[in-house]
């Protein structure tokens, strides 16, 4: 089994609204594995933003980290000093977020975003010296290089423009890419191509990911592991495989299943119950208890911890195999 | 609606086209942008017709012709065999009424200074569907029981309900002008996954307890397939219909080149299949500007099976098989199979 590359561990972070605080992110442990596309998926409100940016200390503006560690390297990234998170931003984890289109400054060109980046990270270099580099990795997520390099953000198309934060997430080479819904707005012959070009650099580089979406296809398309979020817990995780084929979480389940595809027999799909959670006021127990058909006494009292339901799989229900025999995925 | 009669078609459209027009400057001509052009669809009553494309293909731009938002540049729009832009004032409110439209931005298409109370009592009355407010609440009250939607909920304002929510109001305010047909364009795209069946639940049963005809516009092949059942399905590229027939033999069986490049890319959620390695049957992944489409047929510059006609020669939608489809090649490309692609053997 691969190392873990960034560990987070107990994670914790706090929202304060004007009607009181909100955890959206509840005592969470997350892994990515080295060399591995790691997906985590939820729902809007799950938390998995979140989660995503305590990796890079990007969530003290809005809200506080309650406690919790993200390790990477044996060093403790919430500890770093200014200097030294700007150091591992971009260079050992960089991410691509999900208003990419909107993440270029409308009045600097491809080449002037490259090089201001660049040139932050690595002061000695000189524009002319590192110009091939850029050339490389745009001809990596193929965008001809000639034409690209001078044009502005607006000259590009949605599929153009995610490429060119792609070639830039790989500028100085970062070990982790966190991609924040890469292909959300994108259409779908556009986002097939946006994957192989990742897969493409995921072969060639070996650099782990972490997937971030709520699109079931595209996860079973391209990650090695999932983790599903809801209420701001991890409720399931483990190999894509193992988490499909045998699905332990009642809330993981649904997601997995709900979502009309098409190789779906012609019925009805079941819906699920109720409405998303209110952060503000969460059910005790499972957070997933009102809208759950298995729920018992039991649910409402405890909440369930994350443990082994399976190989490499991780599952926080209370009644894992009754619900598997019920919904039919154990004899 | 004397000469009602079971073969007419509820709404027509024939050979219409709807350019947009942007001026570039001063002394240049405006830039004329066909969104869609030369369309020719019927609409059944009670059917549900699915419109899918990509972004920029014309569909929303169909749906807002269908609702009588834009008036076609050219071809004749018929509701009930009679022509709209030929029929009287009377006859064409009355036309405006029967055919709805369900917005993808649920929180955009209510005012949000007003309670849902009188985004919804507003318009029944201002319609004359009741004679004062209490028969008009009566009736809201009737359309929020079919849509699942708690009366307390009427004196909320719109950001107070869930996206989920805001989509079943929408459906109520469409249902209470009493439609022949509903125009969803995109309604569950901007709701959470886990509430969107719920809300296709809920159109196909509008569409079977009242019988009310639904088109469904939509990018997303699952829930086109899902909600159209054995109705019908329509694909656009570029303004133009490519291919249309049953829903589920149009998408086990594409005729058109490009919907089976489309079928391709679209991953199933299992990770057995959908990690299996595809390459797309297209030469290019750009699609061209929708303002300078290329000469003939709008996708051979992307078509691995073009051969010189089709850049010369635009291709008609003509029937293929049961249903219709403008390719010049469909006889000779190799037949493509959904299951195939995605389960193989």
């Amino acid at each position: 089994m691969a190392n873990n590359i960034v560990e987070i561990r107990d994670m914790t972070v706090e929202f304060k609204k004007p009607r009181g605080s909100l955890l959206a992110v509840n005592h969470v442990d997350f892994d990515i594995r080295e060399g591995c596309v790691t997906a985590l998926v939820g729902e809007s409100g799950s938390g998995k933003s979140t989660l995503a940016f305590t990796i890079l200390n990007i969530v003290n503006t809005t809200g506080n980290i309650l406690s919790g560690e993200v390790l990477y390297d044996g060093k403790d990234i919430l500890k770093l000093g200014k200097e030294e998170l700007n150091k591992y931003k971009w260079k050992d984890v960089s991410m691509i977020f999900q208003s990419a289109q909107s993440a270029l400054n409308p009045l600097m060109t491809i080449q002037q975003h490259f090089w201001e980046t660049y040139h932050v990270h690595v002061p000695s270099a000189k524009e002319e010296e590192v110009i091939p580099r850029f050339r490389q990795l745009l001809e990596n997520v193929r965008l001809d290089p000639d034409r690209v390099l001078k044009l502005y953000p607006h000259e590009l198309s949605g599929g153009m423009k995610q490429r060119v934060m792609i070639a830039f997430s790989m500028l100085l080479e970062p070990k982790v890419i966190i991609l924040d819904e890469p292909t959300t707005a994108l259409d779908v012959i556009t986002q097939d191509y946006i994957f192989s070009i990742l897969d493409r650099i995921h072969t060639e580089t070996g650099v782990s990911m972490m997937l971030l979406t709520h699109d079931i296809g595209v996860v079973a398309k391209v990650a090695d592991r999932i983790a599903v979020m809801y209420a701001g817990r991890i409720v399931e995780v483990g190999d894509i495989f193992e988490v499909f084929r045998s699905t332990a979480h009642p809330y993981a389940h649904a997601l997995i299943t709900t979502a009309p595809s098409l190789l779906d027999r012609k019925e009805d799909k079941k819906p699920i119950q109720g409405s998303p959670p209110d952060l503000m006021d969460l059910p005790s127990g499972c957070a997933f208890r009102p809208r759950c058909p298995y729920a018992a006494d039991r649910c409402r009292a405890e909440v369930p911890p994350l443990v082994e339901v399976g190989p490499d799989h991780l599952a926080a229900c209370h009644f894992v195999e009754r619900f598997q025999k019920e919904a039919g995925i154990r004899e | 609606m004397s000469e009602e009669n079971k073969e007419q078609p509820l709404m027509s459209l024939h050979h219409v086209d709807l350019y947009y027009e942007t001026r570039r400057g001063l002394f240049k001509p405006p830039l004329r942008v066909g969104a869609a052009v030369d369309v020719s669809l019927d609409i059944r009553k009670g059917e549900v017709l699915a419109i899918v494309g990509e972004s920029g293909c014309g569909k929303t731009t169909l749906g807002n012709v269908i609702i009588g938002m834009l008036k076609p540049t050219a071809g004749k729009l018929y509701f009930n065999g009679k022509d709209v832009y030929g029929m009287g004032k009377a006859a064409f409110r009355e036309y405006r009424n029967s055919v709805q439209l369900v917005q993808q931005d649920s929180y955009a298409a209510l005012n949000p200074v007003k309670t849902l109370r009188h985004s919804l009592c507003g318009p029944v009355l201002h319609k004359k569907l009741a004679k004062n407010s209490a028969q008009a609440e009566k009736l809201v009250y009737e359309a929020l029981d079919m849509v699942g939607i708690n009366h307390e909920e009427l004196d909320k304002y719109p950001h107070e309900l869930s996206g989920g929510q805001r989509q079943r109001i929408l459906m109520a305010r469409a249902i209470l002008m009493r439609p022949k047909l509903i125009v969803a364009d995109e309604p569950v795209s901007m709701i959470d996954v886990s509430l969107r069946i719920a809300i296709l639940n809920l159109m196909s049963k509008l569409n079977k307890t009242l019988g009310i005809a639904f088109v469904y516009i939509t990018h997303d092949f699952g829930t086109a397939r899902y909600i159209a059942r054995d109705g019908n399905i329509a694909i656009m590229y570029l303004g133009k219909m490519v291919e249309y027939g049953n829903v589920q033999e149009v998408l086990e069986h594409p005729a058109h080149p490009y919907l089976q490049a489309l079928l391709t890319a679209v991953p199933v959620p299992d990770p057995v299949i959908a990690k299996k390695k595809r390459e797309l049957p297209l030469k290019s992944i750009d699609m061209p500007s929708v303002a300078a489409p290329p000469a003939g047929c709008r996708f051979h510059p992307r078509c691995p099976y073009a051969v010189p006609q089709c850049g010369q020669q635009e291709p008609p939608l003509v029937p293929h098989g049961e249903g219709l489809c403008a390719c010049h090649r469909t006889d000779e490309i190799p037949a493509w199979s959904l299951r195939k692609d995605k389960l193989g053997g």
